[in-house]
């Protein structure tokens, strides 16, 4: 999986989560999201883990604190 | 609930369509062996839905299946509004509001810390008891899916004394966990939310929650499964392919038999097929490695006309609505012109691979039932019976003879506690002799069973062709010096046996006698369907002054039910 695609599919999860529209190249921060809290948090984890198969640790899950952390985080699992 | 509930049947035919091509379509999606969450983001229904409140009572997470839920739901044609208590172990109910709907959310294992199960069942059932007290809506309660040695026990337990509470039902969260094995829990979102359910569990929780229990709650269960032969009970084609050669695979038997286990529990089954009629009895008769045959069928159209007719003769013949009809076919056209002819009518398309017919039809909505009565074992066999009825009738050309010849017997059974749940299904599902469509819930019944100005009747048929068991409910209430009569219901099995005068006199005479009035009132509402129950009062009573055009009332004097005639060819009984 390539960085961009990586970047798409985390938009597109973080849209379907947060119920909003995300632009292309908008970080997205936990600390800045009143809607993205700890249940939208967990949904965000069962979503992202259903569309790249990766199952991420209770550490890694804690740590994502932005849109970006996610992306790194993919990339480090699925990196080409 | 209920009635509001049926209100937003879809009634033109485009709706019907554009419902039933769209449903078809979300199938791979709902009944997929793991539904995508990905997936199920993007459903949205194009026909109308019912929304219904639905409060949840919890000391952990329910956000996580209440996501989940709107897609499943709207399968069902609801719309649903979650409104949460707060985390909250001592069941307080504080800021309780109107619902539906109440679910009981509980971590079990919270409580198991501090109390046995006896103490905790004890606790858990004062809660409950009050909660009946505070609304109206049906009370659905989780049990305890855990590996807790206490569980099972507790679950058991639940079960038996639910019973007790009425509209309290049970969610069998532990089956869920059974079926999932380990992947049910998900001790990593414990720290950050609170919650051990695995996004598979939350998945197959809210897939029950909609297509299950919440169609369960609110909607009668379904009367009838229709079904196309080709390609659908088996692959090929009987009239091109030859009937030796169609081929019985797995999932097709695994079909046929949760159809006969369907029709065991009370759903009538029918065929609507193009086949010639010669084709499909000779197709049953040579191959018996089906697990169904032809005396499972209480109605079988086949002709090469549409199936739109052949629909219409079969919910005429097992005198049903077509919103209590699901129709099986592997064929979207023939889902989309027979929904645009019946709007209200249920489809699934037929097929085969991961969302194959056998695998979508233990999950349909509205094929739940709570709890079994002894009627839906005695449907199917009185559905046969009727058959022999109309042979007898045709043989027989004088109306009394042929009653007479039936040898019928009525059993009355005043304020029947035992029988809540079936005085409440008549009140529910009856359409074509219900004089009201009160649409009375277990609850409002366990009142009136309760109040001793209130008379509640019930009313066993059986003649010497079957037993029908309990086939009418009366509702009644003393109102200073009269008998009103709220409602009157009759099962569509019962009618045309002529007994509905026998059964309403009998039941007047009997509560104006225990209630010590000379009048009694005859509530009457006028529906699309109840037409029946009104030809049977205006021939009774006739009506009594000035009417509107939808709500009216008949009065009759204790005197005046003496001299009026009815059939003479029954048998009746009272019990207490």
């Amino acid at each position: 999986m390539h960085k961009p695609d990586i970047e798409t599919l985390v938009r597109e999860c973080l849209s379907q989560v947060l119920k909003r529209p995300i632009q292309a190249g908008t970080a997205v921060a936990r600390e800045d999201d009143g809607s993205w809290d700890s249940l939208r948090h967990v949904e965000l984890v069962f979503l992202l883990e259903e569309r790249t198969g990766i199952r991420f640790t209770q550490e890694e899950i804690t740590g994502i604190r932005d849109s970006q952390d996610i992306v790194h985080l993919v990339a480090g699992k699925h990196g080409p | 609930m209920t009635e509001s509930a049926r209100k937003i049947t879809p009634t033109r035919p485009e709706t019907g369509v554009v419902a039933a091509l769209e449903k078809a379509e979300w199938q791979s999606v709902l009944f997929a062996p793991r539904p995508s969450r990905y997936r199920l983001g993007f459903l949205q229904a194009a026909w109308p839905l019912n929304t219904i409140r639905i409060q949840v009572h919890r000391n952990h997470p329910f956000e996580f299946v209440a996501g989940l839920v709107p897609a499943f739901a709207a399968y069902t044609d609801l719309g649903v509004e979650f409104s949460y208590s707060e985390y909250d172990d001592a069941l307080n109910f504080s800021g309780h509001r109107e619902a539906d709907v109440e679910i009981l959310w509980l971590d079990y294992d919270r409580y198991a810390k501090f109390l046995a199960t006896d103490e905790l069942l004890a606790w858990l059932f004062g809660r409950l008891a009050h909660l009946r007290e505070r609304s109206q809506g049906r009370i659905l309660v989780c049990n305890w899916a855990s590996t807790h040695p206490a569980a099972d026990r507790f679950n058991r337990q639940l079960n038996t004394r639910l019973a007790g509470i009425a509209d309290a039902l049970v969610c069998d969260q532990a089956g869920l966990m059974s079926g999932l094995g380990d992947d049910y829990f998900d001790d990593r979102n414990i720290a950050l939310a609170g919650s051990a359910l695995s996004h598979a569990a939350c998945m197959e929780t809210a897939r029950m929650f909609g297509l299950s229990w919440l169609p369960a709650a609110v909607y009668p269960r379904l009367k009838a499964i229709v079904v196309d032969l080709d390609h659908t009970l088996y692959a090929g084609v009987a009239e091109e392919d030859g009937i030796a050669r169609l081929r019985l695979e797995s999932g097709h038997i695994e079909l046929q038999r949760q159809l006969s286990t369907l029709r065991d529990s009370g759903v009538l089954l029918a065929i609507c097929s193009r086949n010639n009629p010669r084709t499909v009895d000779k197709l049953f008769r040579q191959r018996r490695d089906f697990p169904l045959g032809l005396e499972h069928f209480s109605a079988i159209a086949a002709s090469r006309s549409s199936k739109v007719k052949g629909l219409r003769n079969i919910a005429g013949t097992l005198s049903i609505g077509m919103d209590a009809i699901l129709f099986i076919d592997d064929n979207p056209a023939e889902l989309a012109e027979v929904a645009a002819a019946f709007p209200g009518i249920h489809t699934l398309l037929a097929g085969t691979g991961p969302v194959a017919t056998h695998e979508v039809l233990p999950r349909y909505p509205r094929l739940h039932q709570w709890q079994a009565h002894r009627e839906d074992t005695l449907r199917s066999a009185d559905m046969l019976a009727n058959r022999e009825r109309r042979r007898l009738r045709n043989e027989i050309p004088d109306s009394g003879s042929y009653l007479e010849a039936l040898g019928m017997k009525l059993t009355f059974h005043l304020d029947p506690r035992h029988l809540r749940g079936r005085l409440h299904e008549l009140s529910v599902k009856t359409n074509q002799f219900n004089t009201t469509m009160l649409r009375l819930s277990e609850h409002d019944i366990t009142s009136r069973l309760a109040d001793p100005d209130c008379f509640t009747i019930a009313v066993e048929l059986g003649d010497r062709l079957s037993e029908s068991g309990v086939i009418a409910a009366l509702f009644a209430r003393k109102e200073n010096a009269t008998l009103v009569v709220d409602e009157i219901c009759i099962s569509c099995r019962a009618l045309g046996r002529e007994i509905e005068a026998v059964i309403l006199l009998e039941s007047l005479q009997k509560m104006m006698h225990l209630s010590a009035t000379d009048t009694a009132i005859i509530k009457l509402t006028r529906g699309p369907k109840n037409a029946p129950a009104v030809a049977c009062l205006e021939a009774v009573f006739r009506p009594d002054g000035q009417q509107d055009s939808d709500h009216g009332e008949y009065s009759c004097g204790a005197q005046q039910l003496l001299n009026i005639p009815t059939c003479h060819c029954v048998t009746i009984r009272w019990e207490n």
